[in-house]
């Protein structure tokens, strides 16, 4: 278990390692210099001479590589640098966001559990029955709902219509005062996925019922009941777990969207501002931060995943299992 | 995996029948110019004059959703091209060259899969001028990397067999192993990648104009019309969201229909008879 952990760990590095990189060339590549970044219009006014005093100060003449590691220290100490379009420190601009985000995220989680598990598993139980069809129809119903199309619809109906909700905002009043604005941005981001992870259950839930084991517990008369929580279901959940993790990376995105309809103030919706605002440093930091947290969660689901389930251990040290 | 009664799918291929015929044929199915301008007709509920009506500047939302499906049409279809030939021929150089090679290129999968794929698409959108090229481009290269990884899956188990053995020990080069027996081998998965890969696109596309950084606001696209609509929505010209957005739903749930049925079909796992067992068994 240490070898696999430790095994993981440094692919995981090295992943984040080529992404930094993939990110570092990115900034590069966009349009623009970045002193010109710092030092904005008064750019334009300076000599040759000071010019290349201040890409010297930078480090601009140095060599790729060495740039890279200059930048790499840089934001591994927390320096992303000034955003441009505030003035303020990027580390503050983003770390404002990050509990918004995590609580919009954190509830969708909720809801999508809350949702997906027993059509999953009665589906995949049952698989052709019309109960299955009905199912099948509404994830991939759910699938197909654009989120802004539905966040937009929603707060027509239960805002405009009803005057139920609030449309924008976050509210203040610690959870009890921002529960009804949560309820609609946290439902619009769970039901994109909701659909994927029905779908999900059922195939490893009906993967799982026809393998011989089942069979086996079946002659030894063992009730349906226990095989299913206690075999079928603990089976089908490591999939499910992986799935989770991975399905990270595109939850971050859909908060980009449903954080900018509903004017929630969190990492999503900045990320779209600083693009909008030209606003580089923020926008590299945010997609920094998100890569990171997106490699580190599925580094914590593998070791997870690899406590529950042995198999995947031996399979990591690349025996047949 | 598969959904036995086929009517969901055959609706489906008639509804993408038609939605084609449309769009192709969209500048004689549309009564107006998608993009004239009528002051006097401005946000017109549905009437007899604009079955489904007018949009802040007058235009014509049926003539403009025409419009719009030719766009997410061909941003759909070209995306998806890209990115499965990308995916292909990455993956399939990973998978068979192997080793050191295959460990990097999965790594940079990894990397780049790590990234919020509409992060990816926001920033890579800041390098280009908008338009249909851009966001067809910004849309592949942040779809190819799934595509790469499952074909680089089969390939890997698609070596193991006798018969590629036996054509590299004939002499056989390695472009004649990869194109005569690995990819008409990888068809199966390449359809179903297909399939989903459109309807990620015309979402992806959609997305991208709803949030403004996609196709520009003067062509009609599904998702720049929803853009427009938010403005007038709260003001109860519902007939500006519902429309598109029927649009875009219908066509992607069509596609995903599809989608699943070729997967049951082409995937040749005998699960179907397995489970049949269990429901005997057990839940009688």
């Amino acid at each position: 278990m240490v070898l696999f952990a430790l095994k993981r760990l440094w692919e995981a590095c090295l992943v984040l390692f080529i992404g930094s990189i993939c990110c570092f060339l990115f900034i590069r590549m966009l349009p623009g210099d970045p002193a010109a970044a710092i030092y904005g219009g008064q750019y334009q006014k300076l000599s040759d001479a000071e010019r290349m005093r201040i890409s010297e100060n930078l480090g601009l003449n140095e060599p790729l590589p060495a740039q890279y590691i200059n930048w790499l220290t840089n934001a591994v100490q927390g320096e992303w640098g000034i955003s441009s379009s505030t003035g303020e420190d990027v580390s503050e601009v983003i770390g404002r966001t990050i509990q918004p985000t995590f609580l919009l995220l954190f509830s969708s989680q909720l809801l999508i559990f809350l949702f997906s598990v027993l059509p999953g598993i009665v589906s995949g139980l049952r698989r052709g029955s019309i109960m299955d069809h009905m199912v099948t129809v509404c994830s991939f119903m759910f699938m197909s709902i654009p989120s802004f199309w539905l966040a937009m619809i929603l707060m027509l109906f239960f805002s405009v219509y009803l005057g139920l909700l609030p449309t924008a905002g976050m509210g203040t009043g610690g959870f009890v005062g921002q529960l009804p604005y949560l309820i609609m941005p946290a439902f619009v981001l769970a039901v994109s996925h909701v659909g994927y992870y029905i779908r999900l259950l059922r195939n490893h839930v009906s993967v799982v019922t026809g393998q011989p084991f089942i069979m086996a517990l079946q002659a030894r008369g063992i009730s349906n009941r226990v095989i299913l929580w206690k075999h079928i279901v603990p089976h089908a959940s490591v999939p499910f777990l992986s799935y989770a993790g991975a399905s990270l990376a595109s939850a971050l995105a859909g908060t980009v969207v449903v954080e900018t309809i509903f004017s929630w103030p969190g990492l999503g919706r900045l990320t779209l501002k600083s693009a909008m605002e030209h606003d580089y440093s923020v926008l590299m930091a945010a997609i920094l931060l998100s890569m990171t947290a997106v490699i580190l969660t599925n580094l914590l689901i593998d070791l997870i995943s690899a406590a529950i389930d042995p198999r995947l251990r031996s399979q990591m040290r690349g025996e047949k299992s | 995996m598969r959904i036995k009664s086929p009517w969901t799918v055959k609706a489906s291929f008639m509804y993408l029948f038609i939605l084609i015929l449309l769009s192709v044929a969209a500048p004689v199915a549309s009564f107006y110019d998608p993009q004239a301008v009528d002051m006097g007709h401005v946000l017109q509920p549905p009437d007899q004059d604009h079955p489904l009506g007018t949009d802040e500047l007058g235009r014509d939302n049926w003539s403009r959703l025409l419009y719009g499906g030719r766009v997410s049409i061909l941003a759909g279809t070209s995306a998806m091209v890209v990115s499965i030939v990308v995916g292909f021929l990455y993956g399939a150089a990973s998978g068979f060259i192997g080793g050191v090679f295959d460990r990097i290129l999965m790594r940079v999968v990894d990397a780049l899969l790590s990234i919020p794929g509409l992060l990816l698409m926001i920033g890579l959108q800041l390098l280009f001028k908008p338009g249909l090229l851009s966001v067809i481009f910004v849309i592949s290269f942040t779809s190819w990397m799934i595509v790469a990884r499952l074909i680089r899956t089969e390939i890997l188990s698609l070596k193991q067999n006798v018969f590629i053995q036996a054509s590299t020990v004939l002499g056989a080069s390695a472009s004649h192993l990869l194109f005569r027996h690995l990819l008409p081998r990888c068809w199966p998965t390449i359809i179903v990648l297909a399939v989903s890969g459109i309807s990620h696109a015309i979402l992806a596309e959609a997305t991208l104009s709803f949030l403004g950084i996609g196709i520009p606001p003067h062509e009609p696209s599904w998702g720049n019309m929803l853009m427009g609509a938010q403005g007038f929505l709260l003001g109860g010209a519902w007939w500006l969201a519902v429309f598109p957005g029927i649009c875009i739903i219908s066509t992607v749930l069509s596609i995903l229909f599809i989608g699943d049925w070729l997967h049951g079909r082409l995937t040749p796992y005998d699960m179907q008879t397995e489970v049949r067992g269990w429901k005997r068994i057990v839940w009688k």
